[in-house]
């Protein structure tokens, strides 16, 4: 079964083109497996990495005796230390995600699964631990970290089984992971943050002041930023939130705009909360939009 | 409104169809699962209102557009009086005749004029002609007849209200003129007046071949209230140099309203050295008298006002006039034969007949003196000297006596029992017109056959200044005068200027010319006593004295040089003063170059003000020749600003009877409406296309056009 996920999700191009990128952390947490992410702590390893002046506290052992018959002066060496990183996924599948529109080639909530298990399976086979959970009216089941390749089966069964239905508890389900994440953990929410609001502002600001390393993944369909719709429509909601007779071509540029002042909204209280925030369409290649993300973390 | 196919009005059912397209239109609404909804119903609420009202403006015009489809179908009609005259149906020459005399600048009538010409021409049809002409112009007509009535309108732009009066009349008969010449059916004149009867010769009959309608910018009934200073005079109250002056000013209210502490101002230089203030009641006339002491002995221009906002009309709220203290010629009369039996002193005729000026506006002062008290006078303080019957004088007085004509003094000489030829043509042979001879006795004073053997005087030279007023009836009266002995004369050198201004019958020289320098010398060949004539008893005698020695001191041509009004042809001599130009300058700077004609420039001011005459150079090292310095007014005659009766207009109105019905035509025809109906269809549509244009699309346009500017 595992293998048949992994068939799933795991397009052998894309993680062709991921193979050698290297997911840097942006702040090093404090690990005990070896792996490739830089410590901030300089400490004895095996890798070099500058000189500094010796000062009284330096360990002898450390003094190039090689630089002092050079120069006449101590000089200490640096090491790089190396650690894991622990890894959430936090998947949106609230009724909302299920949408696709007309020209989109998957809805929100496929193209957030596919986006999620690449980004699993860069980060499983470096070492790094991972856990999941999703969520839609209630918090999910919580997938434990862990860093072992048969983990990342688990993972895809997890998002294999999201279903898209009913309402977004959002704030909950982050509230949950806060609860379980270590220090420096890296949490990645993938939603499309419609019903985002002041109060899953204050929730985000609480996780990024426990030491938590939060991405959002805002995932849009191009559908939702055009309006591209024409005469008279009964626009349904996806979350039991009722329906609209309108014509679009009357709303769209207001919609347009409002639409384009949320977005705005949010990135900016992700930015003022330094919080990695990405915003991409269904549309969007998802290669691109992985080495994206990884490049703006290295 | 009649129909010729009233059948088609049952196409008004369909103006249903789009009631019903719209209800239907409803029913098909897509259903569409959408994920931000709450954005949708937020943007929704936004502009919900204005939606809907666009959807019934956009239900009704389409209503609408079916609805006068059906009608212009129908062929609707009405029938109309109108139109059925040949001046409604063919094209008119119109000419406009435009009063812009001075009353115009009364209130806002010139405003009122503009708006009434403009819409006139507005009422205009694109195949009529129209012409301007102005009242107060020496050009009148500003547009001939022109198909292009913009041209109309933009020369109305360009004209001014004139400081003349303006002759309606002249206009009218001169646009007659103008409309008879053209090739149009119909022709009318209309004249925008302000209905005075200064602007309008009532008397006159005039007889007219085109339709005239008058439209006067005056409000009904409306009492122009008017307060002009109609008089100004003033005098030297004493005969000093630089004395005391007198002004008297005669305001006279034109109005309705008694007027109360009405402010004067006299203003003299750029100082105001008066102010008073008068009551005037309605229709009367009040004066009031100035007196100021002048300090300077120069020029100097002043104009009195009433400087009052309600004074009515600006032009004639104000009075310009100049003061020159040596206004008055300064004469100094030289006695050569003094006696103390009156009616036997040289100068007793001459000093009566030159009455002291002083209660003159011009004239002149005399001042007597002997050859001997000749010495102690500054001839500089002169105008002209007067050698009356003078024997010989020191060769310093003849040399001081020639300065003063050779810096342009004059000069005249008298003869007399006490005049030696020899010593004439010796001491003053460069300033007399011609040698003197002697003396040619004809017959003695009490000689009973004086009356056969006298001569008399001959015809003057008419076009001289001194001999220009005596072509008044009763001028014959210099021929009248006898002459007992006269001085003969030699002939002048061959190339000297002299000029024979009058002589006696039997051709000997009386009155003679010479311009020596700068001044002027004048040869009387008898006395100005009764000694050798009878001329001193005769009525010609004081004109001939007065204007001899104005004319010496260059006051002939402008001895009323403060009574020019606008539109006056003002001759100015001018000779020996100017050599190739004229400049006229007034107080702000405007200047008129003139080239002298004859010895004399002629200029018509077409603006009140005081003008200043320099010869050939007006810049820095140009003066201004005080005693060529004018005032100019406008004519008062126009300030009652009363309207003229209307009989008058009921003339010129009458002698044309208007446009004649058209033959075959019937007191009425139809007019079709279904073209107006179509060219309504036409609007509404395009009113409905841009109202249903999809936001999208307007905004992107507008996108478009914003991003082009």
């Amino acid at each position: 079964m595992a293998e048949s996920l992994r068939q799933t999700y795991l397009d052998p191009e894309i993680l062709q083109s991921l193979d050698n990128m290297k997911l840097r952390a942006r702040r090093l947490a404090d690990g005990v497996l070896a792996g490739l992410h830089r410590s901030p702590h300089h400490g004895g390893s095996v890798e070099f990495s500058e000189y500094i002046e010796y000062t009284p506290g330096h360990e002898l052992r450390h003094i190039d005796w090689n630089v002092y018959g050079k120069t006449d002066k101590f000089y200490v060496k640096q090491f790089e230390d190396e650690t894991n990183l622990e890894s959430y996924l936090l998947m949106d599948a609230s009724g909302s995600m299920s949408f696709r529109g007309e020209r989109a080639p998957y809805s929100k909530l496929e193209y957030a699964s596919y986006l999620a298990a690449t980004l699993a399976y860069v980060l499983v086979t470096q070492g790094d631990s991972l856990g999941a959970m999703g969520f839609a009216d209630t918090a999910g089941t919580l997938l434990p970290a862990a860093a072992r390749m048969s983990h990342l089966d688990d993972v895809f069964y997890l998002l294999e089984k999201l279903e898209g239905e009913g309402q977004t508890a959002l704030d909950i389900s982050l509230q949950r992971i806060a609860q379980h994440a270590r220090r420096r953990s890296l949490v990645m929410v993938f939603s499309d943050f419609l019903d985002a609001d002041e109060k899953t502002a204050n929730v985000l600001r609480v996780l990024r002041s426990r030491q938590l390393d939060v991405a959002l993944f805002h995932i849009v369909d191009d559908a939702e930023l055009s309006l591209p719709y024409e005469g008279l429509t009964i626009f349904e909601g996806m979350e039991g939130d009722g329906d609209l007779l309108v014509d679009p071509d009357d709303i769209r540029v207001r919609y347009v705009e409002a639409m384009k002042e949320h977005c705005e909204w949010l990135e900016k209280t992700c930015h003022r909360a330094d919080i990695g925030y990405l915003r991409t369409t269904t549309s969007a290649p998802l290669e691109e939009v992985c080495q994206h993300f990884l490049r703006r973390r290295t | 409104m009649s129909f010729l196919q009233p059948l088609f009005l049952a196409g008004l059912l369909a103006a249903s169809l789009p009631i019903i397209i719209h209800l239907i239109n409803r029913r098909k609404a897509v259903r569409r699962p959408f994920p931000a909804l709450r954005l949708l119903r937020e943007s929704n609420e936004r502009i919900a209102r204005s939606v809907k009202v666009r959807q019934w403006i956009l239900l009704a015009l389409r209503v609408l557009a079916i609805a006068l489809v059906a009608f212009a179908l129908a062929k609707p009609f009405v029938f109309s009086s109108e139109g059925v005259t040949d001046a409604e149906r063919f094209p008119t020459a119109v000419v406009f005749v435009v009063e812009n005399g001075v009353a115009m600048g009364y209130d806002d009538w010139w405003e009122e004029a503009q708006r009434v010409l403009e819409d006139e021409v507005d009422e205009l049809r694109t195949w009529d002609e129209a012409a301007l002409l102005t009242t107060a112009d020496e050009r009148r007509v500003r547009v001939g007849l022109t198909s292009d009535h913009r041209d109309v309108k933009r020369a109305m732009r360009d004209v001014e209200p004139s400081y003349r009066t303006g002759d309606v009349v002249g206009a009218l008969l001169e646009a007659d003129d103008m409309a008879a010449a053209s090739e149009l059916p119909n022709r009318r004149i209309v004249v925008i007046g302000t209905d005075t009867d200064a602007a309008v010769e009532t008397h006159r009959e005039i007889s007219l071949a085109s339709a005239v309608e008058y439209v006067s910018v005056r409000s009904d009934d409306e009492k122009a209230e008017n307060l002009a200073i109609v008089d100004f005079s003033y005098r030297q109250t004493s005969a000093a140099r630089e004395g005391q002056w007198s002004f008297e000013v005669v305001v006279e209210n034109f109005g309705a309203t008694d007027r109360e502490g009405v402010r004067l101002e006299l203003t003299l230089g750029p100082e105001v050295v008066g102010v008073a203030s008068v009551d005037v009641a309605a229709g009367e006339t009040v004066a009031h008298n100035f007196e100021y002491r002048m300090e300077s002995a120069d020029v100097v221009a002043g104009v009195v006002e009433i400087a009052d906002e309600q004074r009515g009309l600006e032009a004639d709220g104000r009075w310009y006039f100049h003061l020159e203290p040596r206004h008055r010629v300064r004469t100094l009369l030289v006695n050569g034969s003094p006696s103390s039996v009156p009616y036997d002193d040289e100068l007793f005729f001459l000093t009566r007949a030159l009455a002291p000026g002083a209660e003159s506006g011009v004239g002149v002062i005399p001042s007597e003196t002997t050859p001997e008290g000749l010495r102690r006078r500054n001839l500089d303080d002169y105008d002209a000297v007067v050698l009356a019957n003078v024997g010989s004088l020191s060769s310093e007085q003849a040399a001081e006596i020639h300065r003063f004509v050779e810096r342009g003094g004059g000069l005249m000489f008298t003869m007399g029992d006490e005049v030696d030829e020899d010593a004439y043509n010796q001491q003053f042979g460069d300033l007399l017109p011609r040698p003197l001879r002697g003396r040619k006795l004809l017959a003695e004073r009490d000689d009973p056959d004086a009356p056969v053997k006298t001569t008399r005087m001959g015809h003057p030279k008419r076009q001289h200044p001194i001999f220009r007023g005596f072509d008044a009836p009763g001028s014959r009266a210099l021929q009248n005068v006898s002459v007992y002995s006269y001085m003969l004369l030699d002939p002048a050198p061959a190339a000297q200027r002299t000029e024979t201004l009058l002589t006696y019958q039997n051709n000997a020289p009386a009155l003679l010319e010479r311009r020596v320098g700068k001044g002027r010398v004048l040869l009387l060949t008898t006395t100005v006593d009764r000694d050798w004539t009878d001329l001193p008893l005769r009525t010609v005698y004081l004109p001939l004295m007065n204007r001899s020695l104005l004319h010496l001191a260059r006051r002939v041509s402008f001895e009323t040089a403060d009574r020019y009004v606008v539109g006056d042809r003002v001759r100015i001599d001018v000779e020996d003063i100017v050599r190739e130009r004229a400049i006229i300058r007034d107080e702000e700077g405007r200047r008129i170059v003139l080239e002298p004609t004859g010895g004399e420039v002629i200029f018509i001011p077409e603006r009140p003000g005081t003008y200043y005459f320099y010869a050939d150079d007006d810049g820095d090292a140009g003066q201004a020749i005080t005693s060529l310095t004018i005032s100019v007014n406008i004519d008062r005659s126009g300030s009652a600003l009363e309207p003229f009766p209307h009989a008058v207009l009921a003339e010129w109105e009458g002698a044309y009877g208007g446009g004649e019905l058209i033959e075959g035509a019937g007191d009425e025809r139809r007019i079709n409406l279904w073209s107006r109906f179509l060219f309504l269809v036409t609007l509404v549509l395009l009113a409905e296309t841009v109202l249903g244009v999809r936001r999208s699309v307007l905004s992107e346009t507008w996108a478009r056009i914003a991003f082009w500017k």
